[in-house]
C-alpha cells in the first residue's frame, strides 16, 4: 500500500472517528450521566484536551486502516463494515469490562449500553476507511 | 486451523496477558501510576477490583489478538505473532489512552504514554505466544520444517 493511500485512509477514519464522537457525544451525553455511578464530575475534564482525542482518533484510523488495508484486505463499505464490526464489538468489550473491573465510573448496564455504541461508531469508522481504500485502490490498479 | 490450536492459543494468551498485567501493574510499577494518578483516579477506584471483569476482559483480548493473528492477519510464528502483536498493541493503546487522557482525569500526560509502552510490551508478548501456539504443522520432511 502507497504512503498516500495510507494517509487518506487513515485520516478518513480519524475525522469519521471524530465526528461520530461528537454526535454520540450530544446524543447520548446525558444518557450516560444517568449511568454514572460516581463522581462525574471529579472524573470528566471540564474542558476536554483536543490534541490528544485527535491524536486518538489518528491512531484508530490507522489501525483500521491496517486492519482493512493490510491484515484482512476487506477493501469496500460492506466488507469492511462487517469486520470492524466485529473488530470494534471485541476491542469495547475488553475496554468496557476492564473499565468496570476497576473503576466505578459506569454501571455494568451503562458499560454495556457504551460497548453497543463505541462499537457502532467503529464500525461506521470501518466503513469509511475500507470505502476509501477500494476507491483509491482502483486508482492505483 | 483447529478449533484445540485455537482454544489453546486463547486460554495460555488470556494467561500471559494477566500475568503480565499482574507483574507490571500491580508489583513493578504500582508506586509509579499512584504518583502519577489524577484526582478523579482516587474518586472512582475500585478497591478490591472486580477480578471476575478483569480476567473476562483480558479473555476477550486474547480472543480478539488470535482473531488478528491468527485470522486476519494469517501470520504464525513467534515473531510474527510478536510483530504483528506489538503493531495492534502499540495502534490499540494510543488510541484509547489518547482519547481517554483527552476527556478523563485519571493519569497524568507522562503515565498515559508509558502505559502506552507497556501495554505494547503486554500485547506484543502475548501475541508471540498467540503466534507460536498458532503455528501451522509443516509436513515432515518439508525444508521449512527445520527451521521452525
Amino acid at each position: 500500500m502507497s504512503a498516500q493511500r495510507f494517509a487518506i485512509a487513515t485520516v478518513s477514519g480519524a475525522v469519521m472517528v471524530l465526528l461520530l464522537g461528537l454526535v454520540t457525544g450530544v446524543l447520548f451525553g446525558g444518557l450516560f450521566e444517568g449511568f454514572a455511578v460516581s463522581a462525574p464530575d471529579l472524573v470528566m475534564k471540564s474542558s476536554p484536551n483536543v490534541w490528544t482525542i485527535v491524536l486518538g482518533a489518528l491512531a484508530m484510523g490507522a489501525l483500521l486502516t491496517v486492519l482493512l488495508g493490510c491484515w484482512t484486505g476487506h477493501t469496500g463499505a460492506v466488507k469492511a463494515l462487517g469486520t470492524s464490526a466485529v473488530f470494534g464489538l471485541l476491542l469495547h468489550l475488553f475496554l468496557g469490562l476492564s473499565l468496570f473491573g476497576m473503576t466505578t465510573m459506569l454501571s455494568l448496564t451503562g458499560t454495556l449500553v457504551k460497548v453497543v455504541i463505541d462499537t457502532a461508531q467503529v464500525a461506521l469508522a470501518g466503513m469509511a476507511v475500507g470505502y476509501v481504500l477500494g476507491r483509491t485502490g482502483q486508482t492505483e490498479a | 486451523m483447529s478449533i484445540v490450536r485455537y482454544a489453546m492459543a486463547l486460554i495460555v494468551g488470556t494467561l500471559v496477558l494477566l500475568v503480565l498485567g499482574f507483574i507490571l501493574y500491580a508489583m513493578v510499577f504500582t508506586g509509579y501510576f499512584a504518583a502519577n494518578a489524577e484526582p478523579g483516579a482516587g474518586a472512582v477506584a475500585k478497591d478490591p477490583p472486580d477480578m471476575l471483569f478483569i480476567y473476562l476482559s483480558e479473555l476477550i483480548l486474547a480472543a480478539l489478538l488470535c482473531v488478528v493473528i491468527g485470522c486476519w492477519a494469517g501470520v504464525s510464528g513467534m515473531v510474527a505473532g510478536f510483530r504483528t502483536g506489538a503493531v495492534f498493541g502499540f495502534l490499540l493503546s494510543l488510541a484509547i489512552s489518547m482519547m481517554f487522557y483527552g476527556t478523563v482525569n485519571y493519569m497524568n500526560l507522562q503515565a498515559t504514554l508509558f502505559d502506552v509502552v507497556l501495554t505494547t510490551v503486554r500485547v506484543a508478548v502475548a501475541g508471540a505466544v498467540i503466534g507460536m501456539l498458532l503455528r501451522r504443522k509443516r509436513p515432515a520432511g518439508s525444508p521449512a520444517a527445520a527451521g521452525g
